[in-house]
């Protein structure tokens, strides 16, 4: 099916003949996991068929290239953050964002209890994958060179977080912290947020210029996300299903951890002009964009 | 007695490993009966796991071979075409997979296909050498017999080079071999979401949920998977050319 | 006209001169032993007269009968059986019976052994059964017989004496007491650029010992002239 929809090229046309449902194929950028759940409970809970739709979630991993899928027309919605998606604009991938899952960025720094209080106060070894906006972001903020802080690699394992105390990682809040500490430990976790690094999170991506059906599957969209808010059992059933490591009770302590980072100050699924002029511009202080792509098309507005 | 020493080692090793283990927590060394445990609870997961891992190594192996040889075989008939491509040949075994793959991805979708590409890469050299090497290593004296009876360059070919070329190859293809589990590993680390379920997949979803006990797993499998292979290696090679090597050369 | 060297030169690709028009006829039916030191270019010689060379000056005549050449190692194929090797030159296109050929040289029985399973002597026997499976006009070889030890060696000597006579043949040797007791002439050769520096007739009956009389003068003449 895959190559079928790729072979007849572009978005998918809606006729006025046209009375089925419309097939979506969305590309998720991790593993199955909470930080999804409302996608799934979109399946599960009949939010999507009812709109309309026909939605088929593929899961992703490591560098998951989902902006290059959605722009290739093997899927026709991504996943990303608000940083990859201005990353990827810059680099002449027409997409915009059209729904946020997290108002919040979940991504941090994982610290032990007795750890450091603050991101001023990080010092030692961070495991964080080097090069990342984030890492740069953070280490110039916080002058991590000149305090001597030593970032290695994250190997994606917290083993050795947990085999020493002052160890410190980055982290999204969807995974590391609640694995931490069904593993024993006692964990600190410090916002990206606070630290003035704050991407929309778990973005909904399609193709710049939007397809037709967009705006009513973002409602569609937001209506699962309300409904997984309320009620998170039966999307991560389906969750713990495909991904075996992802148990139920880790499942339940992520669900819990995560939902001020999904509501935020603004509310589920708001996007501001400030929110997005705050990140454009930290990206380009850093010297990461440099095509001046309008940033009015970076997201929809309905 | 000799054929105990190998198993010998092993439990030496075993025990070992179990001694250093025990003192640590399993997030970091899990003991041998902790990776078995975990092993044979999930062990739909890590069958599935390694079955498709083992299909995409030998299909990398497969299509490496094919064009390998193939090559092999065009430039020993044209030292320009030779000379024209080999530095191509040899940039392909410089390409770092982990950074193609996931372009891989764009091209091809998830799933086996990037698999099977990253071995078939990463198993492609050292099958080409080896075969360029083995087709130019016949006895110049038979050269010389085929010659006087009025061979042609085909039959030079089918009925010397390739079977003078038949050592060559095998201990290519003991190297290769290993190469091609692990290029198909490391095409699943970014190219596989988990269905179906990859021993590379698996390495980095039990190293995200620190379920170390399962990546010992999932190591060991696709060690054994090497050594299958490396086993079937030997034994055709022993079939085929083992008789001929008997006593003089 | 078994062989015709003809104001033959031949020179390396680098220049080195190694015949400078020569001329050699080795006649039909007889064994032309070819002697001289190593380096001399005998061994080269051997391979223009079989065409694998082709001169740089002059011109090689050959008969048009088959031509078959028995090599210093047997160069048996390893992964063929012997009479698959001995059947090497009618596959590629030449007639010849492969069972009579192995009858002549007594390996009949060992037909489907692996070359690795048989003697040295055994192999040096098959290499001459592939020469004579042709029955070819002209046999040519290079030291066929160095790489024996002297009992085998007599015995694949004899073997090759009975099944050689009649045709032309050429054999280039190192070791002059061999010459005298195969060859019904001896060509003493030096060089490079190999010139002939004595051509004897024997006409001494066989078989030949080498302790026989008359043949030790024979072998001292013909050292003299290395």
């Amino acid at each position: 099916m895959f190559w079928l929809l790729a072979c007849t090229g572009g978005e998918v046309e809606t006729t006025p003949e046209w009375t089925g449902p419309i097939p979506i194929r969305l590309a998720l950028n991790w593993f199955p996991e909470a930080e999804f759940g409302g996608f799934y409970e979109g399946v599960l809970g009949g939010h999507y068929e009812r709109a309309g739709f026909e939605v088929e979630i593929i899961p992703g991993g490591p560098g998951a290239p989902t902006l290059q899928l959605l722009r290739t027309d093997q899927v026709e919605a991504a996943i990303t953050a608000a940083d990859d998606l201005l990353l990827k604009r810059d680099k002449r991938l027409m997409v915009t964002a059209a729904w946020p899952a997290f108002q919040l960025a979940p991504n941090g720094v994982m610290v032990h209890a007795g750890g450091a209080g603050s991101f001023e106060d990080l010092e030692g070894t961070i495991a964080i994958e080097p090069g990342s906006p984030m890492e740069t972001y953070l280490a110039q903020r916080y002058g991590w060179d000149d305090k001597g802080v030593n970032r290695v690699p994250y190997s994606g394992s917290i083993g050795p977080f947990l085999a020493d105390e002052a160890f410190a990682q980055q982290a999204f809040i969807t995974s590391e912290p609640c694995i931490a500490e069904a593993k024993g430990a006692e964990v600190r976790f410090l916002r990206a947020a606070d630290a003035g690094w704050n991407p929309y999170g778990s973005i909904l991506a399609v193709t710049q210029p939007p397809p037709p059906w967009t705006e009513d599957f973002v409602k569609a969209t937001h209506t699962a996300w309300e409904a997984y808010i309320a009620d998170p059992s039966r999307a991560n059933a389906r969750i713990s299903e495909l991904n075996p490591d992802m148990t139920p009770a880790l499942l339940e302590c992520i669900t819990k951890k995560q939902e001020p980072f999904l509501v935020g100050t603004d509310g589920l699924g708001a996007m501001t002009e400030v929110r997005w002029r705050q990140m454009h511009d930290t990206l380009e202080g850093m010297g990461l964009l440099g095509n001046g792509y309008p940033l009015e098309d970076a997201w929809l507005k309905f | 007695m000799k054929r105990a020493l190998p198993l010998l080692v092993a439990i030496v090793a075993l025990a070992a490993w179990w001694a250093v283990a025990a003192r640590m927590p399993p997030v970091l060394l899990p003991t041998p009966l902790e990776v078995a445990e975990s092993a044979w609870t999930q062990r739909d997961r890590v069958g599935e796991a390694t079955w498709t891992t083992f299909l995409a190594s030998l299909a990398g192996l497969g299509t490496a071979s094919v064009f390998a040889i193939g090559g092999a075989a065009l430039f020993q008939r044209s030292r320009w075409i030779e000379r024209a491509l080999y530095p191509y040949a040899l940039l392909l075994q410089t390409v770092p997979i982990i950074a193609i793959a996931p372009l891989l991805v764009v091209w091809l979708g998830y799933g086996t296909p990037v698999a099977i590409t990253t071995s078939a890469i990463v198993c492609f050299f050292p099958i080409l050498t080896a075969t360029n090497q083995g087709l130019r290593a016949a006895d110049p004296a038979q050269v010389e017999l085929f010659r006087l009876y009025g061979a042609s360059r085909f039959q030079e070919l089918r009925l010397l080079r390739w079977p003078s070329a038949l050592p060559f190859l095998f201990t290519g293809y003991r190297a290769a071999v290993g190469l091609s589990v692990i290029g198909a590993i490391v095409g699943e680390f970014v190219g596989s979401n988990g269905s179906p379920a990859s021993l590379g997949n698996l390495v980095i979803r039990s190293a995200g949920s620190a379920d170390t006990p399962l990546t010992f797993a999932a190591i060991i499998a696709s060690t054994g998977l090497a050594l299958i292979l490396f086993g079937t290696v030997r034994l055709v090679e022993a079939r085929t050319i083992g008789r001929w090597q008997g006593g003089s050369e | 006209m078994g062989v015709r060297f003809e104001s033959t030169s031949f020179h390396w690709p680098d220049g080195t001169p190694l015949a400078e028009e020569l001329n050699l006829e080795v006649q039909t039916g007889a064994i032309t032993a070819l002697v001289g030191p190593s380096g001399c270019g005998k061994s080269t010689l051997l391979r223009l007269a079989a065409g694998l060379l082709e001169p740089t000056g002059g011109q090689v005549t050959r008969s048009a009968d088959p031509c078959a050449f028995v090599f210093q190692a047997p160069t048996l194929l390893p992964w063929r059986s012997l009479r698959e090797n001995v059947a090497l030159p009618v596959e590629l296109g030449a007639s010849g019976d492969v069972d009579a050929a192995l009858a002549d040289v007594e390996l009949a029985e060992h037909a489907s052994k692996l070359p690795s399973q048989l003697s040295g002597g055994q192999q040096m026997r098959a290499s001459l059964a592939r020469a004579l499976v042709t029955s070819p006009g002209l046999v040519l070889m290079d030291e066929p017989f160095a790489a024996l030890d002297a009992i085998t060696r007599r015995r694949v000597r004899d073997t090759f004496l009975d099944k050689l006579g009649g045709r032309t043949v050429l054999l280039v040797t190192h070791d002059v007491d061999e010459a005298v007791v195969l060859a019904d002439r001896v060509v003493v050769l030096g060089g490079p650029p190999v010139g002939i520096r004595l051509d004897l007739h024997i006409e001494l009956p066989r078989p030949r010992r080498v302790h026989d009389a008359g043949l030790g003068d024979l072998v001292r003449q013909l050292e003299g002239a290395l």
